[in-house]
């Protein structure tokens, strides 16, 4: 069950992004690039939010390409830049969030995803406001939220850019566990070398031309 | 000692900014329920429960209850649909500076011809027109700010649309749509100008045209006035304070969807037609009155003291707001902080005419209405309209950029220099605009003028109220447009001072 981007090309600022690369179950690849390398971009296609009239591309998910979906029928976990969470749940209400709208009842919900903030120090404060959560503790949301429905990939788009050394380290190790045992293909985006090379199983770097940014991978 | 000494400071600022409010509105409320009601004495109960009195009371009820409905049910769909057309959605703000008065002469010149002139329809279907620009704005806005992150977050989790509306949208939506429409109950209860021409009379009495009728229409009934007012004040104050419970804030912090490049023309079209209607008087507009030396000479004394009355309120109110800001920024903790605002955003929920009773019965040995008073009338309006200027600053001062201060004064400028330098840029605007929006609405005011003015004391509402009432409506047409064109000259005048 890999993800596959093939075919990938947009332009914006007159730079040209190309990409075709796959991510094998159980992998976690990541896109290490310059600020304006088209990571972001490219992971918001794959997503299906591109806002980029000019991109165009193929992805496929398992062998099947899902390009043409809308984002809510891609089945794809993201986690975006900015810890975002809906004020107006709790704290398990936002980790439920996707289980909730595959019609998955509100004990069964609260039954499957306690463990997993349990497992992030989030446990005695399921019951909160998501409001009063540190960056920290709404990244560490953000990627229960992202998992707990069981997508058939995980996307990351800088997760852990605002949050300190420590809490990068410590996030990335949480992450790295959780995907051992939901062995996905996972994609992150990052600048960050230090952290590209502590979490990723393979890196993509781009090959850059005067203008142009290929992401080539097998 | 410096925690002291900060102390002492945030406690004389509140003394300072709650002196207007005790002097101007609280007092004379009080005065309101001791000398006018005169509860201690028998029959003060069964009196507030007589029917004449209480048929008034649920026809108010009855005609803000339509009238908000009504905008409530065109305000959202119109305010959804401009979500993302922020300069269509500009055109609703147009009519936020239109006096009630010139509305009301408007919509008897449009239904001229019709039967329902002089009716209550006639004052449900103009309370609409000037409450659904309202409504639709608040909902744009608060559509508008729901960050893009959001929806995105919601379909990446597979959410339809029928659940990110529930989840995402409604808890932003509802309590912006809901408030507003009660804002909408609450000025339609307190409608003076509207009802009083578009009404046509006693079978179209609302509460506050009643207050109106006890004190300044031939029989003086002070004790009725004040009954009246007393339900008046419920009925406006009741929804204003479930408003302030219902109002929660939500923190809004990513990016927010962006505007659409190219907003369509129909998006513009439904903006305008919200503002239509106040210019059907210049169709109608008897040019020859304008041109007449009697007509200039009639208007000349009025509308001075109108526009010296609508920058002294503007003024007044302008520095009110900002020393109760800083009063309120003061305060350390949340809570003083809360308390603080309600008590000082209470005056919205009372109706000009209510407070300017109890203003009457707590300074009757000073002010004599009779006489008239520039002074009561800038103080009237003045705390009638410092709630609206406190709202729209108070969110900028409390979005202070303190690290820029703070890197200011480590550059060497002094507290006075930095707040120059950093925080009046971004505030130049905003205040511009609470003058312009107070000085143009001082100017329409009509309720507290028709409560102190006198022959010698005469604004241009009230020429034109008067002159509506002796059916000379080519002279009221003309006075109404004089009355526009100057609002919005006001208004025009400041923005284009706030753009450069």
């Amino acid at each position: 069950m890999s993800l596959q981007v093939t075919d990938f090309h947009a332009s914006f600022s007159g730079l040209s992004i190309e990409a075709s690369f796959r991510v094998l179950p159980g992998e976690r690849l990541v896109l290490s690039g310059p600020s304006g390398s088209g990571k972001t971009s490219l992971l918001r296609f794959i997503a299906g939010f591109s806002g980029n009239n000019s991109a165009a591309g193929k992805v496929f998910l398992a062998g099947q390409e899902i390009s043409l979906r809308v984002p809510e029928r891609r089945e794809l976990g993201v986690i975006f830049q900015e810890p975002q969470v809906f004020p107006s749940l709790s704290v398990l209400e936002n980790a439920a969030f996707g289980l909730r709208v595959r019609g998955v009842g509100r004990r069964e919900r609260r039954d499957r995803v306690l463990p997993w903030l349990e497992r992030v120090g989030l446990g005695p404060l399921a019951d909160q406001s998501p409001l009063t959560l540190s960056g920290g503790e709404k990244q560490r949301l953000a990627l229960v939220r992202a998992l707990a429905w069981g997508p058939q990939a995980l996307l990351l788009d800088e997760p852990f850019s605002a949050l300190d050394p420590i809490s990068r380290r410590e996030m990335g190790q949480w992450l790295i566990e959780i995907h051992r045992e939901n062995p996905i293909p996972l994609l992150l985006v990052t600048h960050d070398q230090d952290e590209a090379t502590r979490v990723g199983t393979r890196i993509l770097a781009p090959e850059i031309k005067p203008g142009k940014f290929r992401w080539l991978g097998s | 000692m410096k925690g002291f000494s900060r102390n002492l400071t945030s406690f004389f600022l509140a003394l300072l900014a709650l002196a207007p409010s005790a002097a101007i509105f609280v007092f004379p409320l009080f005065s309101l329920f001791t000398d006018g009601l005169q509860f201690r004495q028998d029959g003060f109960w069964s009196g507030l429960v007589d029917p004449v009195l209480l048929s008034k009371v649920r026809f108010t009820l009855y005609q803000a209850g339509i009238s908000a409905v009504l905008s409530g049910l065109i305000g959202l769909p119109l305010g959804l649909i401009l979500r993302n057309s922020p300069r269509a959605s500009s055109w609703l703000r147009l009519p936020f500076g239109v006096p009630s008065l010139v509305a009301a002469v408007a919509w008897v010149s449009i239904l001229s011809s019709s039967s329902i002139r002089y009716s209550f329809s006639a004052v449900v279907v103009a309370h609409v027109f000037f409450n659904v620009p309202w409504i639709a704005y608040a909902v744009s806005s608060a559509a508008a700010s729901i960050p893009q992150g959001w929806e995105d977050l919601a379909r990446s989790l597979g959410a339809p649309r029928i659940q990110r509306w529930k989840v995402v949208s409604f808890p932003i939506l509802a309590p912006a749509w809901i408030s507003s429409c009660v804002q909408a109950f609450v000025f339609c209860s307190m409608s003076f100008a509207l009802v009083l021409i578009l009404g046509g009379g006693p079978p179209v009495e609302t509460l506050e045209t009643a207050i109106y009728s006890s004190v300044r229409m031939g029989s003086l009934d002070l004790m009725m006035a004040a009954r009246l007012a007393f339900w008046q004040l419920l009925i406006c104050l009741a929804p204003w304070v479930l408003t302030r419970f219902l109002w929660t804030e939500v923190e809004l912090k990513g990016s927010l969807v962006g505007p659409l490049k190219r907003e369509p023309l129909w998006h513009h079209i439904l903006g305008l037609v919200w503002i239509l209607p106040y210019f059907v008087f210049f169709k109608d507009l008897d040019w020859s009155v304008i041109q007449s030396a009697a007509f200039w000479s009639a208007v000349r004394d009025p509308l001075l003291l109108s526009l010296q009355l609508s920058v002294l309120v503007a003024v007044f109110s302008v520095s009110w707001a900002g020393l109760a800001i800083g009063a309120l920024m003061s305060f350390r903790q949340k809570q003083y902080q809360k308390l603080f605002e309600l008590f000082l955003l209470m005056p919205s929920g009372v109706s000009t005419l209510t407070i300017s009773m109890g203003f009457w019965m707590a300074y009757a040995h000073w002010v004599d209405p009779f006489e008239g008073s520039v002074l009561a009338l800038t103080l009237i309006q003045g705390v009638v309209f410092f709630p609206v200027v406190f709202r729209i600053l108070l969110p900028l001062f409390r979005n202070r950029s303190l690290s820029l201060i703070h890197l200011a004064k480590s550059l060497g400028a002094s507290s006075f220099r930095a707040w120059r330098e950093v925080e009046w840029p971004r505030l130049r605007a905003p205040v511009l605009h609470c003058l312009a929006l107070v000085s143009a609405a001082s100017l329409g005011e009509l309720s507290a003028v028709s409560f102190f003015s006198s022959e010698k004391i005469q604004t241009l509402p009230l020429l034109v109220s008067q002159s509506m009432a002796q059916y000379r409506f080519d002279y009221a047409h003309a006075i109404s447009a004089l009355l526009f064109v100057t609002s919005a000259g006001i208004a025009l005048g400041f923005q284009v001072g706030r753009s450069r």
